[in-house]
Protein backbone atom coordinates (compact mmCIF):
# COMPACT_ATOMS: atom_id res chain seq x y z
CA UNK A 1 0.00 0.00 0.00
CA UNK A 2 1.17 3.52 -0.77
CA UNK A 3 0.98 6.70 1.26
CA UNK A 4 1.84 10.25 0.23
CA UNK A 5 2.28 13.48 2.17
CA UNK A 6 3.48 17.01 1.46
CA UNK A 7 3.42 19.32 -1.50
CA UNK A 8 5.74 20.32 -4.29
CA UNK A 9 6.17 23.94 -3.19
CA UNK A 10 8.99 26.05 -1.79
CA UNK A 11 10.20 24.80 1.56
CA UNK A 12 8.23 21.56 1.37
CA UNK A 13 8.66 18.04 0.06
CA UNK A 14 6.26 15.48 -1.33
CA UNK A 15 7.08 12.07 0.11
CA UNK A 16 5.60 8.85 -1.19
CA UNK A 17 6.09 5.62 0.74
CA UNK A 18 5.33 2.18 -0.66
CA UNK A 19 5.67 -0.60 1.87
CA UNK A 20 7.52 -3.61 0.45
CA UNK A 21 8.86 -6.79 1.93
CA UNK A 22 12.35 -6.00 0.74
CA UNK A 23 15.02 -3.49 1.77
CA UNK A 24 14.81 0.27 2.16
CA UNK A 25 15.19 2.17 -1.10
CA UNK A 26 15.10 5.98 -1.06
CA UNK A 27 15.00 8.01 -4.27
CA UNK A 28 15.51 11.76 -4.07
CA UNK A 29 14.51 14.32 -6.69
CA UNK A 30 15.84 17.74 -5.75
CA UNK A 31 17.51 20.74 -7.37
CA UNK A 32 19.92 20.55 -4.45
CA UNK A 33 20.38 16.82 -4.74
CA UNK A 34 24.13 16.98 -4.98
CA UNK A 35 24.41 18.84 -1.68
CA UNK A 36 21.57 17.34 0.30
CA UNK A 37 20.75 13.88 -1.04
CA UNK A 38 22.66 12.08 1.70
CA UNK A 39 21.10 14.28 4.37
CA UNK A 40 17.58 13.75 3.05
CA UNK A 41 18.06 10.00 2.84
CA UNK A 42 19.36 9.97 6.42
CA UNK A 43 16.29 11.84 7.67
CA UNK A 44 13.97 9.45 5.83
CA UNK A 45 15.77 6.34 7.09
CA UNK A 46 15.67 7.65 10.66
CA UNK A 47 11.89 7.97 10.53
CA UNK A 48 11.49 4.55 8.91
CA UNK A 49 13.56 3.08 11.70
CA UNK A 50 11.47 4.86 14.36
CA UNK A 51 8.31 3.55 12.74
CA UNK A 52 9.67 0.01 12.62
CA UNK A 53 9.72 -0.16 8.81
CA UNK A 54 12.26 -2.57 7.30
CA UNK A 55 11.07 -2.72 3.72
CA UNK A 56 9.93 0.30 1.75
CA UNK A 57 10.43 2.28 -1.43
CA UNK A 58 10.41 6.00 -0.73
CA UNK A 59 10.30 8.81 -3.28
CA UNK A 60 11.18 12.29 -2.03
CA UNK A 61 10.37 15.21 -4.32
CA UNK A 62 12.14 17.96 -2.49
CA UNK A 63 11.74 21.71 -2.91
CA UNK A 64 14.22 22.87 -0.27
CA UNK A 65 12.54 21.34 2.75
CA UNK A 66 14.38 21.44 6.06
CA UNK A 67 15.00 18.27 8.06
CA UNK A 68 11.94 18.65 10.24
CA UNK A 69 9.69 18.83 7.19
CA UNK A 70 11.31 15.79 5.54
CA UNK A 71 10.84 13.82 8.74
CA UNK A 72 7.25 14.94 9.21
CA UNK A 73 6.23 14.22 5.63
CA UNK A 74 7.88 10.80 5.79
CA UNK A 75 6.10 9.95 9.02
CA UNK A 76 2.71 10.97 7.68
CA UNK A 77 3.31 9.05 4.43
CA UNK A 78 4.25 5.92 6.42
CA UNK A 79 1.09 6.17 8.51
CA UNK A 80 -1.04 6.71 5.44
CA UNK A 81 0.58 3.73 3.73
CA UNK A 82 -0.49 1.67 6.71
CA UNK A 83 -4.01 3.00 6.43
CA UNK A 84 -3.80 4.88 9.75
CA UNK B 1 -0.42 36.66 17.97
CA UNK B 2 0.50 35.78 14.39
CA UNK B 3 -1.56 32.99 12.90
CA UNK B 4 0.28 30.36 10.83
CA UNK B 5 -1.40 27.35 9.23
CA UNK B 6 0.46 24.41 10.74
CA UNK B 7 0.79 22.55 7.44
CA UNK B 8 3.20 24.92 5.67
CA UNK B 9 6.84 24.22 6.61
CA UNK B 10 8.13 27.52 5.22
CA UNK B 11 6.08 29.55 7.69
CA UNK B 12 7.78 27.89 10.66
CA UNK B 13 11.02 29.70 9.89
CA UNK B 14 9.75 32.85 8.16
CA UNK B 15 7.14 33.84 10.76
CA UNK B 16 9.70 34.48 13.54
CA UNK B 17 11.51 37.03 11.37
CA UNK B 18 8.53 39.40 11.81
CA UNK B 19 9.08 39.37 15.59
CA UNK B 20 5.56 38.65 16.80
CA UNK B 21 5.13 38.22 20.55
CA UNK B 22 3.40 34.90 19.85
CA UNK B 23 2.95 32.56 16.91
CA UNK B 24 -0.23 30.53 16.91
CA UNK B 25 0.02 27.44 14.74
CA UNK B 26 -3.41 26.48 13.51
CA UNK B 27 -4.56 22.86 13.35
CA UNK B 28 -8.21 23.88 13.10
CA UNK B 29 -9.86 26.08 10.50
CA UNK B 30 -6.76 26.58 8.32
CA UNK B 31 -6.32 22.84 7.75
CA UNK B 32 -8.48 20.65 5.49
CA UNK B 33 -9.92 17.56 7.07
CA UNK B 34 -7.76 15.16 5.04
CA UNK B 35 -4.61 17.04 6.04
CA UNK B 36 -5.14 17.16 9.81
CA UNK B 37 -2.69 14.29 10.37
CA UNK B 38 -0.01 15.88 8.19
CA UNK B 39 -0.34 19.25 9.91
CA UNK B 40 -0.08 17.62 13.32
CA UNK B 41 3.02 15.61 12.33
CA UNK B 42 4.68 18.71 10.90
CA UNK B 43 3.92 20.71 14.03
CA UNK B 44 5.36 18.00 16.28
CA UNK B 45 8.60 17.85 14.30
CA UNK B 46 8.82 21.62 14.09
CA UNK B 47 8.32 22.15 17.82
CA UNK B 48 10.87 19.47 18.68
CA UNK B 49 13.48 20.83 16.29
CA UNK B 50 13.22 24.59 15.97
CA UNK B 51 14.22 27.21 18.51
CA UNK B 52 11.71 30.06 18.58
CA UNK B 53 13.72 31.96 21.19
CA UNK B 54 11.49 34.45 23.07
CA UNK B 55 8.47 34.01 20.84
CA UNK B 56 5.68 32.23 22.69
CA UNK B 57 4.18 29.35 20.77
CA UNK B 58 0.46 28.65 20.89
CA UNK B 59 -1.45 25.97 19.02
CA UNK B 60 -5.10 26.21 18.08
CA UNK B 61 -6.23 22.62 18.34
CA UNK B 62 -9.45 21.21 17.02
CA UNK B 63 -12.46 21.65 19.31
CA UNK B 64 -13.55 19.22 22.02
CA UNK B 65 -16.31 17.78 19.83
CA UNK B 66 -13.96 17.21 16.91
CA UNK B 67 -12.61 13.71 16.11
CA UNK B 68 -9.11 15.25 16.03
CA UNK B 69 -9.18 16.82 19.50
CA UNK B 70 -7.62 13.99 21.50
CA UNK B 71 -4.96 13.16 18.89
CA UNK B 72 -3.94 16.82 18.72
CA UNK B 73 -3.36 17.13 22.46
CA UNK B 74 -1.69 13.72 22.80
CA UNK B 75 0.78 14.61 20.04
CA UNK B 76 1.64 18.24 20.68
CA UNK B 77 2.03 18.36 24.45
CA UNK B 78 4.75 15.67 24.64
CA UNK B 79 6.47 17.46 21.74
CA UNK B 80 6.77 20.59 23.87
CA UNK B 81 3.71 22.74 23.26
CA UNK B 82 2.73 24.53 26.47
CA UNK B 83 0.04 26.94 25.27
CA UNK B 84 -3.19 25.72 23.69
CA UNK B 85 -6.04 27.74 22.26
CA UNK B 86 -9.28 25.86 22.66
CA UNK B 87 -11.69 27.09 20.00
CA UNK B 88 -15.46 27.43 20.34
CA UNK B 89 -15.60 27.30 24.14
CA UNK B 90 -19.22 27.43 25.14
CA UNK B 91 -19.23 26.02 28.64
CA UNK B 92 -17.07 25.24 31.62
CA UNK B 93 -17.40 21.59 30.66
CA UNK B 94 -15.51 22.24 27.41
CA UNK B 95 -12.53 23.52 29.36
CA UNK B 96 -12.81 20.76 31.94
CA UNK B 97 -12.63 18.18 29.14
CA UNK B 98 -9.36 19.67 27.94
CA UNK B 99 -8.04 20.03 31.49
CA UNK B 100 -8.68 16.36 32.25
CA UNK B 101 -6.91 15.29 29.07
CA UNK B 102 -3.97 17.56 29.84
CA UNK B 103 -3.72 16.13 33.36
CA UNK B 104 -3.51 12.63 31.91
CA UNK B 105 -1.02 13.49 29.16
CA UNK B 106 1.26 15.46 31.47
CA UNK B 107 1.28 12.64 34.01
CA UNK B 108 1.97 9.98 31.38
CA UNK B 109 4.89 11.91 29.94
CA UNK B 110 6.31 13.19 33.24
CA UNK B 111 5.61 16.79 32.33
CA UNK B 112 5.13 19.25 35.18
CA UNK B 113 1.45 19.08 36.09
CA UNK B 114 -0.39 22.23 35.18
CA UNK B 115 2.37 23.57 32.97
CA UNK B 116 0.29 23.47 29.78
CA UNK B 117 -1.84 26.59 29.69
CA UNK B 118 -5.12 27.33 27.96
CA UNK B 119 -6.38 30.28 25.99
CA UNK B 120 -10.15 29.90 25.71
CA UNK B 121 -11.65 30.86 22.37
CA UNK B 122 -14.98 32.64 22.79
CA UNK B 123 -16.80 32.65 19.46
CA UNK B 124 -20.53 32.43 20.17
CA UNK B 125 -23.16 34.30 22.18
CA UNK B 126 -23.37 31.31 24.52
CA UNK B 127 -19.63 31.51 25.04
CA UNK B 128 -19.78 35.24 25.70
CA UNK B 129 -22.54 34.91 28.27
CA UNK B 130 -20.78 32.02 29.99
CA UNK B 131 -17.24 33.40 29.80
CA UNK B 132 -16.93 33.98 33.53
CA UNK B 133 -17.74 30.36 34.36
CA UNK B 134 -15.56 29.18 31.48
CA UNK B 135 -12.40 30.94 32.60
CA UNK B 136 -12.82 30.28 36.32
CA UNK B 137 -13.23 26.52 36.03
CA UNK B 138 -9.55 25.68 35.60
CA UNK B 139 -6.30 27.28 36.74
CA UNK B 140 -4.68 26.52 33.42
CA UNK B 141 -6.67 29.31 31.74
CA UNK B 142 -4.40 32.31 31.13
CA UNK B 143 -6.12 34.14 28.32
CA UNK B 144 -9.34 34.72 26.43
CA UNK B 145 -9.48 35.18 22.68
CA UNK B 146 -12.47 36.56 20.85
CA UNK B 147 -13.53 35.21 17.46
CA UNK B 148 -15.83 37.65 15.67
CA UNK B 149 -16.55 35.70 12.49
CA UNK B 150 -18.28 32.77 14.19
CA UNK B 151 -19.83 35.12 16.75
CA UNK B 152 -21.54 37.30 14.14
CA UNK B 153 -22.56 34.24 12.17
CA UNK B 154 -24.25 32.86 15.30
CA UNK B 155 -26.01 36.17 15.90
CA UNK B 156 -27.06 36.36 12.29
CA UNK B 157 -25.55 39.78 11.76
CA UNK B 158 -22.97 41.22 9.42
CA UNK B 159 -19.56 42.30 10.61
CA UNK B 160 -19.09 46.02 10.12
CA UNK B 161 -16.00 48.19 10.12
CA UNK B 162 -17.24 50.17 13.11
CA UNK B 163 -17.94 46.98 15.06
CA UNK B 164 -21.02 48.03 17.05
CA UNK B 165 -22.29 44.46 16.78
CA UNK B 166 -19.20 43.29 18.69
CA UNK B 167 -19.29 45.81 21.52
CA UNK B 168 -21.18 43.72 24.04
CA UNK B 169 -19.01 40.64 23.48
CA UNK B 170 -15.78 42.63 23.58
CA UNK B 171 -16.79 44.46 26.75
CA UNK B 172 -17.79 41.24 28.46
CA UNK B 173 -14.51 39.55 27.55
CA UNK B 174 -12.35 42.51 28.52
CA UNK B 175 -14.05 42.85 31.90
CA UNK B 176 -13.84 39.16 32.74
CA UNK B 177 -10.20 39.08 31.63
CA UNK B 178 -9.44 42.00 33.92
CA UNK B 179 -11.33 40.40 36.81
CA UNK B 180 -9.30 37.21 36.57
CA UNK B 181 -6.04 38.86 35.47
CA UNK B 182 -6.04 37.18 32.08
CA UNK B 183 -4.82 38.35 28.70
CA UNK B 184 -7.65 39.52 26.44
CA UNK B 185 -6.94 38.84 22.76
CA UNK B 186 -9.13 40.46 20.15
CA UNK B 187 -10.26 38.92 16.88
CA UNK B 188 -8.42 39.12 13.58
CA UNK B 189 -8.73 41.99 11.13
CA UNK B 190 -9.14 40.13 7.84
CA UNK B 191 -8.48 42.92 5.36
CA UNK B 192 -4.74 43.16 5.87
CA UNK B 193 -4.43 45.74 3.07
CA UNK B 194 -6.59 48.19 5.03
CA UNK B 195 -3.95 49.36 7.51
CA UNK B 196 -5.89 52.44 8.55
CA UNK B 197 -8.92 50.37 9.49
CA UNK B 198 -6.68 47.93 11.37
CA UNK B 199 -5.05 50.68 13.44
CA UNK B 200 -8.44 52.21 14.18
CA UNK B 201 -9.74 48.86 15.41
CA UNK B 202 -6.67 48.35 17.61
CA UNK B 203 -7.26 51.74 19.25
CA UNK B 204 -10.91 50.88 19.76
CA UNK B 205 -10.30 47.54 21.46
CA UNK B 206 -7.37 48.88 23.46
CA UNK B 207 -9.78 51.44 24.83
CA UNK B 208 -12.11 48.64 25.88
CA UNK B 209 -9.39 46.84 27.80
CA UNK B 210 -7.91 44.38 25.31
CA UNK B 211 -4.15 43.95 25.51
CA UNK B 212 -3.54 41.58 22.62
CA UNK B 213 -4.80 40.90 19.11
CA UNK B 214 -4.57 38.07 16.61
CA UNK B 215 -2.96 38.83 13.24
CA UNK B 216 -3.35 36.98 9.99
CA UNK B 217 -0.57 38.69 8.04
CA UNK B 218 3.02 39.61 8.97
CA UNK B 219 2.45 43.22 7.90
CA UNK B 220 0.09 43.62 10.85
CA UNK B 221 2.65 42.77 13.52
CA UNK B 222 4.62 46.01 13.51
CA UNK B 223 1.45 48.12 13.35
CA UNK B 224 0.06 46.22 16.29
CA UNK B 225 3.18 46.74 18.38
CA UNK B 226 3.25 50.48 17.65
CA UNK B 227 -0.44 51.02 18.37
CA UNK B 228 -0.61 48.93 21.53
CA UNK B 229 2.58 50.41 22.95
CA UNK B 230 2.09 53.13 25.58
CA UNK B 231 2.71 56.65 24.27
CA UNK B 232 5.79 58.63 25.26
CA UNK B 233 3.57 60.91 27.33
CA UNK B 234 1.98 57.98 29.16
CA UNK B 235 5.43 56.56 29.98
CA UNK B 236 6.75 59.89 31.28
CA UNK B 237 3.65 60.37 33.41
CA UNK B 238 3.94 56.83 34.80
CA UNK B 239 7.60 57.35 35.65
CA UNK B 240 6.82 60.54 37.58
CA UNK B 241 4.06 58.80 39.51
CA UNK B 242 6.26 55.87 40.49
CA UNK B 243 9.10 58.18 41.53
CA UNK B 244 6.66 60.07 43.78
CA UNK B 245 5.30 56.82 45.19
CA UNK B 246 8.77 55.77 46.32
CA UNK B 247 8.78 58.74 48.66
CA UNK B 248 5.30 58.13 50.08
CA UNK B 249 3.31 55.23 51.43
CA UNK B 250 0.38 55.21 49.05
CA UNK B 251 0.07 51.38 49.03
CA UNK B 252 -1.16 51.61 52.60
CA UNK B 253 -4.13 53.66 51.52
CA UNK B 254 -2.71 57.11 51.35
CA UNK B 255 -3.05 59.63 48.55
CA UNK B 256 -0.40 61.88 47.10
CA UNK B 257 -0.39 64.60 44.50
CA UNK B 258 1.69 64.58 41.33
CA UNK B 259 1.62 67.72 39.22
CA UNK B 260 -1.38 68.89 41.20
CA UNK B 261 -3.42 65.76 40.50
CA UNK B 262 -4.56 63.13 42.99
CA UNK B 263 -2.70 59.84 42.77
CA UNK B 264 -4.05 56.87 44.67
CA UNK B 265 -3.64 53.08 44.44
CA UNK B 266 -5.58 52.51 41.18
CA UNK B 267 -3.54 55.20 39.42
CA UNK B 268 -0.33 53.66 40.70
CA UNK B 269 -1.39 50.21 39.51
CA UNK B 270 -2.04 51.62 36.06
CA UNK B 271 1.38 53.34 36.07
CA UNK B 272 3.09 50.04 36.93
CA UNK B 273 1.27 48.28 34.09
CA UNK B 274 2.42 50.96 31.66
CA UNK B 275 6.04 50.59 32.76
CA UNK B 276 5.79 46.79 32.53
CA UNK B 277 4.50 47.11 28.97
CA UNK B 278 7.28 49.55 28.15
CA UNK B 279 9.91 47.15 29.45
CA UNK B 280 8.58 44.36 27.22
CA UNK B 281 9.41 46.33 24.05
Amino acid sequence: MEGTSGYIRKGDAKVTVELTGKDIEVIVHSKLKQMFERHIKQAVRQVLHEEGIHGAKVLVEDEGALDFAIRARTRTAVRRSRGE
Amino acid sequence: MLFCPANNPKLYYTAPSYKPDCIIFDLEDAIEVNEKDAARDLLVEGIKTLDFKDIEIFVRINGVTSPFFKADVEAIVPAGVRNIRLPMCQSAEDVQTLCRLLDAVEEEHHIELGSTKIQVGIETPKGVLGVREIVSTCERVIAISFGAEDYTASLGVERTIKGDELLFARSMIANVASMYDLVATDTVWSDFRDEEGFVEEIRRVKGLGFNSKSCIHPSQVELLHKTFAPSKEDVEKAQKILEAVEQAQVEKGGVIAVNGKMVDVPVITKARKIMALRQKE
